[in-house]
């Protein structure tokens, strides 16, 4: 083969391989500034469709443009992925929101592995990491109460410890975020969750009379869910072999579940969120 | 003289060429209105002379406008977006609101057979699907079949796993074919609640196939259905009531779960569950119509480490066929556009046991 020929196929090679680099992004002879300009632009207009069609194709052609202009953008991968986790097609969600998370905590931040903890716990009902991502959390924010998604990452701790049935635990962790509370001057009963889940750990620790002072302080606060309050209250009077307050504790609860006075998140259910047949169930038991 | 006469009758061939191309006739089939949900609608556009025809599929034409112009008519602005491949008229509301229509240009490239009916009637036409239209899936082999009928169409879903079916479910439904500008279409209605229909253009039917073409958020969709003897014969029925993209379970206020909860679900449901090997998660789709009737289903399996997973084909089986079963849907609201949901439920497994249901 002649050197001609063999400059040929090398200038024909170096011509597709660029040609097929242009094609796989077509934003990379743009400036860092023009693409991060464009990315806002997409960003932007994905922003502007209804919750209800972020899982639809268009809003994922936007978001995907804005990652092809700013590939490492961790807010915008992060928010991609919300797009797959709403429509619970988690192989694709996580690989976002890991890759994410790899850059942020690379850069000393922290914001992706929040919404990790988050989502491993509500989501994934993966305890073991939910702990794990909040202890990262903390180390590198070097925060002790860091919110993780609009929750106290402690208080997301401190469920996958309760879910894991590590109920002392759950309890240490909870009363170290009350602590912290007080040191802030917010008052720990303002916490619902942490409260109810408390009188849940000494529940199943068999701690009845705890269980019960913090479902009932909870029962006076003005924000609580008091549904299930009332519920697991009776439970514990029935345990107490009063079935007249078990009664009446299960009948306000039926009442309050109808007024919509019940945990009730998007997207996830709560652990020991109650149901109409849990109620009804316990009161025919009341009644044999 | 003669060389005026030549660079006269140049222009004037040049002219009428142009003006001929102007005249000419470009038809457009309807896509869907409102992209997002891709509701169907069986119109479509003749764009000539400046003008386009809204016409729907018994030749009858619904309404005039002025191309590339802004219009007003009794409803508002008409604003027409013209693509090289596709049309878009929004009307806008006064109260700012717009309804989008999208139109695409029907496809010439066409290879059909003289006898339609003899090729078409009495026998089945079967296509593999990547996903239901209402439903994600990443690893159900799902066939998706057409028999023809004189008055109907049986459409059956069977849903595959490693060669296994899993489940199959029919539907029975009006359709009818007819000719448009020299194009062959298939309106078919799958609305169970209305009388939408949507169209499919045919560009290829031999006595081998049929290949379709119908368009999705201005993707074009080509299925091609390949001439099937498939004996599966599926006993459950279930059509969605709106053929649209479906409501998202988070997109009711409050969401839109089983009124008895989870618990309720992982006792009833993982009771009687095969094993299987492993640790991970198992993800079953599903559309819950507005009869609460359940069908259109996906599966996802994956490991621990959200990495794409195998498991026990007996146990996805067990999933989807109780999940099939579940009758206590809470009522939703339904909106004009959308009259289905689609859900999805979630099983952990830990050493082979399904041991939690999320989210």
């Amino acid at each position: 083969m002649s050197i001609k020929n063999l400059s040929l196929i090398f200038f024909a090679i170096v011509f597709i391989s660029c040609k097929s680099t242009k094609s796989e992004n077509p934003f990379v002879h743009l400036s860092i500034e023009e693409r991060a300009k464009l990315a806002d632009y997409y960003h932007e207009e994905s922003m502007k469709f209804n919750p209800w069609f972020q899982t639809g194709k268009l809003h994922r052609i936007y978001k995907d443009s804005a990652l092809m202009a700013v590939p490492d953008h961790v807010e915008y991968m992060e928010r991609a992925s919300y797009s797959y986790k709403k429509a619970g097609e988690h192989i694709k969600a996580m690989e976002m929101l890991n890759k994410a998370v790899a850059i942020d905590t690379t850069n000393g931040k922290t914001t992706a592995l929040e919404y990790k903890a988050w989502s491993m716990l509500y989501f994934y009902r993966d305890y073991e990491s939910t702990i794990k991502d909040v202890d990262k959390v903390i180390e590198i924010s070097k925060i002790p109460h860091k919110a993780c998604h609009g929750e106290s990452c402690l208080l997301l701790k401190a469920q996958a410890y309760y879910q894991l049935g590590e109920y002392k635990k759950a309890i240490q962790t909870f009363d170290y975020l009350f602590t912290i509370l007080k040191e802030q001057g917010v008052n720990p009963k303002d916490d619902f969750l942490a409260n109810f889940y408390l009188a849940r750990s000494y529940f199943k620790l068999n701690d009845l009379d705890k269980s019960l002072f913090y479902l009932e302080e909870q029962l006076n606060m003005p924000y609580s869910v008091k549904a299930e309050l009332n519920f697991y209250a009776g439970h514990i009077y029935v345990l107490k072999n009063d079935n007249e307050k078990a009664k009446q504790h299960f009948l306000k609860a039926k009442e309050l579940y109808l007024q919509n006075d019940k945990m009730n998140e998007p997207y996830i259910e709560r652990f020991d969120e109650i149901f109409m047949n849990d109620i009804d169930n316990e009161l025919d038991k009341l009644k044999n | 003289m003669v060389k005026t006469l030549v660079l006269f009758l140049s222009l004037f061939s040049t002219t009428f060429c142009w003006a001929q191309n102007k005249t000419e006739n470009e038809l457009y089939v309807a896509g869907y209105t409102i992209e997002n949900v891709n509701y169907p609608i069986h119109f479509f556009v003749e764009s000539k002379n400046d003008s386009i025809y809204l016409i729907n599929s018994k030749n009858e034409v619904h309404v005039v406008l002025r191309d590339n112009k802004v219009s007003k008519d009794s409803i508002g602005n008409i604003v027409i977006k013209k693509n090289k491949e596709y049309i878009v008229v929004d009307f806008i509301y006064d109260d700012g609101s717009v309804l989008d229509m999208t139109f695409f240009k029907a496809i010439k490239d066409v290879s059909i057979t003289k006898n339609v009916s003899e090729v078409l009637l009495n026998h089945t036409f079967e296509t593999q699907l990547e996903k239901t239209f209402s439903s994600p899936n990443s690893d159900l082999q799902i066939k998706k079949s057409y028999t023809f009928s004189k008055d109907s169409l049986l459409i059956v879903h069977n849903y595959f796993l490693q060669n296994k079916l899993m489940y199959a479910e029919k539907e029975l439904v009006p359709y009818e074919l007819f000719q448009k500008n020299n194009s062959l279409f298939l309106e078919i209605k799958q609305s169970k609640e209305n009388d939408t229909k949507r169209l499919y253009q045919i560009i290829k039917l031999n006595k081998n196939a049929i290949t379709l073409v119908h368009y999705d958020q201005r993707e074009k969709i080509t299925e091609t259905f390949k001439k099937s003897t498939s004996k599966h014969i599926a006993k459950k029925e279930f059509s969605v009531c709106l053929d649209s993209h479906p409501k998202e379970y988070y997109a009711t206020n409050p969401d839109y779960k089983y009124t008895k909860g989870n618990n309720y679900l992982l006792k009833k449901i993982a009771k009687s569950a095969p094993s299987t090997k492993g640790n991970g998660y198992i993800t079953i789709h599903f559309t819950i119509n507005c009869a609460k009737e359940i069908g259109r289903f996906g599966v996802e399996q994956i490991d621990t480490l959200y990495k794409p997973a195998l498991y026990n084909p007996d146990l996805i089986k067990h999933l989807i066929n109780e999940i099939a079963l579940l009758k206590d849907w809470p009522d939703f609201v339904r909106n004009s556009n959308q009259h289905d949901i689609h859900a999805f439920l979630m099983f952990k497994i830990k050493d082979g046991k399904i041991v939690d249901l999320c989210p």
